[in-house]
């Protein structure tokens, strides 16, 4: 097409944005770390450590944020609001624990890995489309439904622990399920020893190719495109809007299912009681990063893969306590989603053009 | 440069430049004492953007505001009231569920330590409708006013504030044809006591019958300033477009036509459940433009609705092609022939923050030309919006851009480009040129035209009777959802005579005028 170009420097012009938004934001973060009374330098030196001393670690939290930050992406495109991802990505987890756990171990482990995951999505669709079921018949507000089904996904989860799933030989009070069989585990990456990073990375890289494929050259990527930006011209259109809702919700809560499946597989190995805490909500953040740019999740995906594997760095290596690392991903968090800094640029940017119009006309 | 009485208004060189684009070009306005001034211009002409600088809502670049003679800055609207100028907005600024008092002194109630003193305001308000003649149950609760009747709240409100100036943004786009003879009285008797009136329209007939001068703008710049009578119709229509208007396209009669779409005693109820749309029958044949005159709220809309697919009927049977339509999912009814112009642009005719290309295809782009399996062929869509953008003449750069970026005109045309490339047996064209600029207008009117003559059936659903006049064949007027008298247009119906049935004040039985 004749505008390469335009489109060029578009994506450049956002990521740019996006950057600027980063750096503010770590700038203000450092300020509050100083007014706390630590040292900014350390934080940040401890932040960077968690990239370029602990690059497995990094690749560790960027594969599922990744694919959750997809999920998130699908259902914004279609301007529905996904808040489940959590309850679905636990649900993915705990059905692909539950294949793992009942396969043999003669199964060969190809089929066994696709079994896993392939519970996995299975099991985190089906959780997305009680939601999507109940909104389309009784226009049930996706956001409170959502929201509340992580609650009863993550009760179901610890009920599975403590009953059909308990190891043998524990009492009442346990934490996990048990390890399932070593062949169904994902490799660890070679180039990146004394880590958790996994070939699930792969996984995550072809799911967001295959999304962004789906999004922009397919005929549901166009419907959901069109029914997220106006649903009401998409209904005159002809196009069935709750139809493309649930096909959007499905998508959406089958990625959050894949990174639940592929979290067990790749480094858990068994599902330890409310082992997530909050990757789909920072699956949102990455999503809201990336403007909902399936190949853009990749980037704002590892990058804070990389910002939580600094933060634990931080507890670890020096004194700054927890709050303070929450503190600092919050931060983050707001800037990205505030967006502030551009709006105020263009403000101040008008006013200047307007006192030298101003002047000029004075002069003359 | 003509002026008569003593100056009320002077606004001289106004400039004001939007993101580059210039809105108001060195732009002079003078309104005279006890003067009804017309502003006409098509869309985008710069007309509101130079009111609501003279309103305080936009802030001028450069230029000069006089009052009385005296030189005004009018930073915000609370400034531009104390000067004495008020503006009816065209959308109302009222509060529904409030008396008409209520109404007229909000955000100015006489009264001390926060009570207001209603026997003050009554007496204060009633003075001044005595004084202008003005007529209005004070006590009446906003929404069950008239359109009409909401806008004399609307001046009165002004009034009370202490306007000398009154602006009017396209007042009479939502008045039938007796309501805006009313209007007009109105004004008359304001100028009559001094007040000076600014009317801001497009519409030609009505700035000649009402107006002493008249300022024509174009593209941001003053194009003229006639005394109104000195001048003519087709003398302001070449200054508002720069050129001269086209004749009309030749109607070709088809012989006897076959019926193509028939809607038999159709009951329809709207979304809060009352019945919109009550029992109508109406048939259009090939080649034929049926006309659905009436004001707006009339159950054109649930008609319109129901014909679409968007909307269930209650009863009564919907035949396009001789199929049963009424059941069907939208997608099937528009493969059955159907199209639509929808009234509301921006809510469901186009898809605003997607580009060009993306919504010419929101009909198309599933039919095996556009994909397989389930992938689009981009290439093929892009061929296809570039031949649409040609051919209907819609003024892009390329395809890729957003709509949200096009004129009012272009976007209507990229609607109409969508509903009629497919060629539609039936197209339900509704408020087709709603805030349509007047040269796409007449590329609109003759595709309508066109269509007509290919031997096409159109439904023309219009709130202006004068498109509906210049448009039908035939034409049914609708009221409080029933269709309440049928004519042929045959150049002998008059425009007063359709608004006693559009107002209701007149019926008749439908049958004993059928064919």
């Amino acid at each position: 097409m004749q505008n390469k170009g335009i489109l060029l420097r578009q994506n450049a012009k956002t990521l740019f944005r996006q950057i600027l938004i980063i750096a503010v934001s770590l700038l203000v973060v450092s300020i509050i770390v100083a007014i706390a009374g630590f040292s900014p330098q350390t934080m940040l030196s401890g932040l960077l450590h968690g990239v370029t001393g602990d690059l497995g670690g990094a690749v560790r939290w960027s594969i599922p944020l990744i694919f959750t930050g997809l999920a998130a992406s699908v259902a914004f495109k279609a301007e529905v609001f996904n808040l489940g991802i959590d309850g679905q990505l636990n649900m993915g987890a705990l059905a692909g624990t539950w294949v793992a756990l009942s396969l043999s171990e003669r199964v060969p482990r190809g089929v066994g890995l696709f079994a896993i995951i392939a519970a996995g999505c299975i099991a985190g669709m089906l959780f997305a489309l009680i939601p999507t079921l109940l909104y389309v018949r009784f226009k049930a507000d996706l956001v409170v439904t959502t929201l509340l089904l992580n609650f009863v996904a993550e009760l179901l989860t610890d009920y599975a622990i403590l009953g059909p799933l308990r190891p043998a030989g524990t009492a009442s009070q346990a934490a996990s399920t048990p390890k399932f069989a070593e062949s169904f585990w994902l490799n660890k990456l070679d180039y990146l020893p004394s880590s958790n990073a996994h070939t699930g990375l792969y996984i995550a890289i072809a799911a967001a190719v295959i999304i962004w494929f789906v999004l922009r050259k397919t005929a549901t990527g166009y419907e959901i495109k069109l029914v997220g930006a106006n649903p009401d011209t998409a209904e005159e259109s002809g196009i069935n809007v709750k139809f493309i809702i649930i096909k959007a919700m499905l998508l959406s809560g089958l990625l959050a299912g894949l990174a639940g499946a592929v979290e067990m597989t790749g480094v858990l190995h068994q599902f330890p009681k409310r082992f997530n805490d909050g990757l789909g909500f920072d699956g949102i953040v990455v999503a809201v990063l990336a403007n909902n740019n399936p190949l853009g999740v990749l980037l704002s995906g590892s990058f804070f893969g990389a910002l939580k594997n600094g933060a634990a760095n931080l507890q670890r290596l020096t004194n700054i306590p927890r709050p303070m690392v929450e503190i600092i991903q919050a931060t983050i968090i707001l800037a990205v989603t505030v967006k502030f800094s551009f709006k105020l640029r263009s403000r101040i940017g008008r006013r200047i053009k307007k006192e030298r119009a101003a002047g000029k006309e004075t002069e003359s | 440069m003509v002026i008569k009485m003593n100056t009320v208004l002077k606004m001289t060189s106004i400039t004001k430049r939007f993101e580059g684009v210039l809105a108001n070009d060195k732009v002079n306005l003078t309104v005279g004492h006890g003067e009804i001034h017309g502003l006409i211009g098509e869309n985008g002409a710069g007309k509101s953007t130079l009111m609501n600088i003279l309103y305080g809502l936009v802030q001028k670049d450069s230029g000069e505001i006089e009052l009385d003679g005296k030189s005004v800055e009018i930073p915000d609207p609370q400034t531009a009231i104390r000067c004495g100028i008020g503006m009816v907005h065209q959308h109302f600024m009222l509060v529904p569920g409030f008396s008409v008092l209520q109404n007229i002194i909000l955000g100015s109630e006489p009264g001390r330590a926060g009570f207001i003193d209603y026997g003050e305001a009554r007496k204060r308000v009633l003075e001044i409708m005595e004084n202008y003649a003005l007529n209005l149950d004070l006590d009446r609760k906003v929404m069950h006013l008239s359109v009409g009747q909401m806008q004399v709240a609307e001046i009165l409100k002004l009034l009370y504030r202490g306007a000398k100036i009154i602006i009017l943004d396209e007042p009479t786009a939502v008045l039938a044809p007796a309501e805006i003879q009313d209007l007009f009285k109105i004004l008359e008797r304001l100028a009559g006591q001094g007040c000076s009136v600014i009317f801001i329209t497009h519409k030609l007939r009505e700035v000649i019958q009402i107006t002493t001068n008249i300022t024509i703008m174009r593209k941001g710049v003053v194009t003229g300033y006639v005394k109104t009578a000195e001048t003519n119709a087709d003398e302001l229509s070449t200054m508002m477009i720069g050129r001269k208007m086209k004749e009309q396209l030749e109607r070709i009669t088809i012989s006897d036509p076959r019926t193509i779409f028939e809607a038999d005693n159709v009951s329809v109820r709207d979304s809060r459940g009352f019945t919109a749309v009550k029992d109508i029958s109406f048939r259009v044949k090939e080649g034929e433009i049926l006309g659905v005159a009436g004001i707006e709220g009339n159950g054109q809309d649930e008609l319109t609705e129901a014909l679409i697919g968007l909307q269930k009927t209650e009863s009564g049977s919907l035949i396009l092609n001789g199929r049963e339509i009424s059941g069907m999912p939208i997608r099937k009814r528009r493969e059955c022939g159907l199209s639509h112009i929808p009234a509301d642009r921006l809510k469901r005719g186009v898809v605003a923050s997607c580009s060009i290309w993306e919504n010419l295809m929101t009909t198309q782009y599933y039919k095996p030309a556009f994909s397989r399996m389930g992938v689009m062929k981009l290439r093929k869509c892009g061929e296809q919006a570039r031949e649409l953008i040609d051919q209907y003449a819609i003024k892009v750069p390329d395809e890729s851009y957003a709509v949200s970026t096009l004129s009012g005109g272009n976007m209507q045309k990229v609607v109409i480009a969508r509903e009629l490339n497919i060629s539609p047996d039936f197209l339900i064209a509704a408020q087709p040129t709603r805030g349509v600029d007047i040269g796409a207008i007449s590329f609109i009117y003759d595709r309508l035209i066109e269509m007509r003559n290919s031997g096409r059936a159109i439904l023309l659903i219009s709130s202006e009777l004068d498109e509906i006049l210049k448009l039908s064949d035939r034409i049914i007027v609708m009221y409080e959802g029933e269709i309440v008298g049928e004519f042929k247009n045959d150049g002998n119906l008059s425009e007063i005579e359709l608004g006693l049935y559009m107002t209701g004040s007149k019926r008749r039985e439908v049958k004993e005028h059928a064919e």
